[in-house]
């Protein structure tokens, strides 16, 4: 389903990326486990423990995702405006319940 | 009481189909004082925001009420809207419209219905005037009509499977939201829907996502 819209969003829209990220974002939250990686890569994985290190994550308990996006996305969903700056959305899985957006940070 | 509250609290979900624009404020204020999040679902019929339409089927509606009272209340209570598609007088145009502006209230469930004419009915009664085709087995469902081809109905069912596959069943809120906002919605649904429609898929797939 993901990969049908984003073709189709990449072929009406080449220039607006930010169609791509959102789509990329609605996949990554739909899983309760966390998913394959689709449309946009997380960030080299030295960063992302360092990441999961400083804000003290349960890695043990929890999976997570860091998603480089060029929009900071926390003030996106607050203002449904988009202001660009490259930001990482952080996103956590429990495997039972739906995911959630722990942190997003620029 | 005892009962009504024991009912409440055991997470039940009570829907009402009902006609926004005549609540009263007072049952909002209650509503936003005394009902739990999630207790009530209200289903509202919106139809078309066409007046003309509306009134052809004896209907009045307030669609800027309708909307403010939406908006007063989707913290409160889930809506689940609904429009209907080939009513007398809708043509492509005003259908298009339709749904961009209902969309805009970002319902969690928008659904298209396409119309039938049931036997009984005062619109099958009178489908000759608006020179109405339908089909002639249950559930009777429009073909054509003065105001919409059938190529013109094939389109917005395109855009409703759409609909249904990325927004009511929650796969793309984000995306739609900023689609909504920055483009055409209708434009994107009927888009993505005929772009759907032309990827080869086994009966399986399409199964699964709706």
């Amino acid at each position: 389903m993901y990969e049908i819209i984003f073709q189709f969003a990449a072929n009406q829209f080449p220039n607006d990326n930010i169609i791509q990220e959102l789509i990329a974002i609605d996949y990554y939250l739909q899983h309760k486990i966390k998913p394959q990686q689709l449309f946009i890569q997380e960030i080299e994985l030295t960063e992302k423990q360092q990441i999961i290190q400083q804000l003290s994550l349960n890695h043990q308990k929890n999976r997570y995702i860091i998603l480089p996006v060029s929009f900071d996305f926390s003030f996106y969903l607050k203002e449904q405006r988009i202001e660009r700056t490259t930001s990482n959305i952080i996103i956590q899985y429990n495997g039972t319940t739906a995911p959630e957006i722990i942190n997003t940070f620029c | 009481m005892s009962l009504f509250w024991n009912i409440i609290n055991q997470k039940n979900v009570f829907q009402f189909e009902i006609t926004a624009d005549i609540i009263h404020p007072d049952i909002i204020a209650f509503i936003q004082e005394k009902v739990p999040v999630g207790l009530f679902r209200f289903e509202i019929g919106i139809q078309t925001v066409n007046q003309k339409a509306n009134l052809a089927v004896s209907r009045k509606q307030n669609f800027d009420k309708t909307k403010a009272i939406i908006k007063a209340l989707d913290n409160k209570i889930e809506m689940h809207l609904d429009l209907i598609v080939g009513l007398a007088l809708d043509e492509f145009e005003d259908i298009k419209y339709s749904i961009e502006e209902v969309f805009k209230l970002f319902a969690p469930e928008l659904q298209l219905g396409f119309l039938k004419f049931l036997k009984g009915t005062p619109v099958r009664d009178k489908y000759e005037q608006h020179g109405f085709i339908f089909d002639k087995n249950p559930p009777y469902q429009i073909i054509q009509s003065n105001y919409l081809s059938a190529a013109q109905l094939h389109q917005i069912t395109l855009a409703e499977h759409a609909l249904e596959i990325y927004w009511n069943k929650k796969r793309t809120i984000h995306t739609l939201k900023y689609i909504t906002n920055n483009y055409s919605i209708f434009d994107f649904l009927l888009g993505l829907g005929t772009y759907f429609s032309s990827v080869k898929f086994t009966s399986i797939h399409l199964k699964r996502c709706v």
